[in-house]
């Protein structure tokens, strides 16, 4: 067989350029499978993320409409607490829910709620402990300016039905 | 390696073929390195391209992790470093005082040095102070590899011979931690509010 110079080059050219037509395709394959894990990864990463800013959002949601009452909206005000409530607090705040009409109603309750900070204390798969650090200040018939309060709220939330829902509240001493 | 290199060539010849309807001179340009070159310049981009991407996500995969790692971290310490800051015992002032300062860093550090020697030191052998401190719960507020932020529910019980029972104080702190030569050291103490509580 014989092999002129000049093809044995022009076969050397493409022998090379094949090669690194080759090294390239198994590097875009291998970078493309790697990526597509830390994409996943990434992915999951930004769940969680987002998951815990729900939590905290409903956790301060309820922490406000539960220090937010007044005698003039008090039926309002108290549907909006049931609203974000479930389980065992939720039981209880209905129950109660007459008494605390009368209360506001009686002494002219007017009461808003601040959120100064509030932190995850432990989360799990379908639930979370919430603590928060209220302000706030509370007028009645007595105190028509109003005075203020400081409360640490202790909130368990569940998931249900795609929404976080606080059902266990401690107003921690 | 090269049987699959000389098919891919010839395929890529038939496409070139294919493209440049006929001329024995646009065959002769494919063939030679002109489009062989793109080629090899489109398929690097590319490779650069998903290289830079992937790298993108391992970056905050591995930022995410930190995070993780550092709410793990920070929520461990965190009561352990409000009580070594926050209490001290008028007969034990110096190590109290030492152990606060080395469970601080940066400013609150050199703020502690300056209220210890200043205020607290003198006025706890003063008045035999005994500065109690407990942190009834604690939680994250925000988590980054280096930083945490955290709120602490604290309870404080003072003694000194000034009063006759024991004050008991309620408060909420907000602390931040930073990680300093792999410690996680309070950087940040702000109570949020304080008021007298009940025993207990």
């Amino acid at each position: 067989m014989q092999v002129s110079p000049a093809g044995a080059a022009r076969w050397l050219r493409r022998r090379a350029w094949a090669g690194s037509v080759i090294l390239l395709v198994v590097a875009i394959l291998g970078l493309t499978a790697t990526g597509a894990i830390f994409a996943v990864q990434a992915y999951a990463e930004r769940q969680e993320k987002a998951r815990r800013q729900a939590i905290l959002a409903a956790a301060r949601q309820e922490a406000l409409h539960l220090t937010s009452l007044s005698y003039k909206t008090a039926d309002e005000d108290v549907r909006r607490v049931l609203q974000g409530a479930t389980g065992g607090f939720k039981k209880r705040f209905s129950s109660q829910a007459k008494g605390i009409k009368q209360v506001l109603d009686q002494a002219k309750v007017v009461s808003t709620g601040t959120v100064r900070e509030a932190g995850i204390a432990s989360i799990d798969q379908n639930s979370a402990t919430v603590l928060l650090a209220m302000g706030g200040s509370v007028q009645n018939a007595k105190t028509p300016r109003g005075s203020p309060r400081q409360y640490r709220f202790k909130m368990t939330l569940q998931h249900d039905g795609g929404r976080w829902l606080v059902s266990r509240m401690r107003i921690v001493p | 390696m090269t049987a699959i290199g000389r098919t891919m060539g010839r395929g890529l010849e038939t496409v070139g073929r294919g493209l440049s309807r006929g001329t024995a001179r646009s065959r002769a340009a494919f063939t030679s390195t002109g489009l062989r070159t793109q080629v090899v310049v489109v398929l690097a981009a590319v490779a650069l391209l998903v290289g830079g991407g992937a790298a993108t996500l391992y970056y905050q995969v591995q930022r995410a992790e930190a995070a993780e790692a550092a709410r793990a971290a920070a929520s461990a310490v965190a009561a352990q470093r409000a009580k070594a800051i926050l209490s001290y015992d008028y007969r034990t002032l110096q190590s109290d005082i030492a152990q606060a300062k080395a469970s601080a860093t940066g400013r609150l550090q050199q703020q502690y040095t300056q209220i210890a020697s200043g205020v607290i030191a003198p006025r706890a052998k003063k008045q035999q102070m005994v500065n109690q401190s407990a942190v009834v719960a604690s939680a994250v507020v925000a988590a980054e590899p280096e930083r945490v932020v955290m709120l602490l529910f604290v309870n404080q019980a003072t003694q000194s011979n000034q009063l006759k029972a024991p004050r008991i104080q309620h408060s909420e702190v907000r602390m931040t931690l930073k990680k300093v030569d792999g410690k996680w050291l309070v950087s940040g103490l702000q109570p949020l509010s304080t008021r007298v509580g009940s025993a207990g």
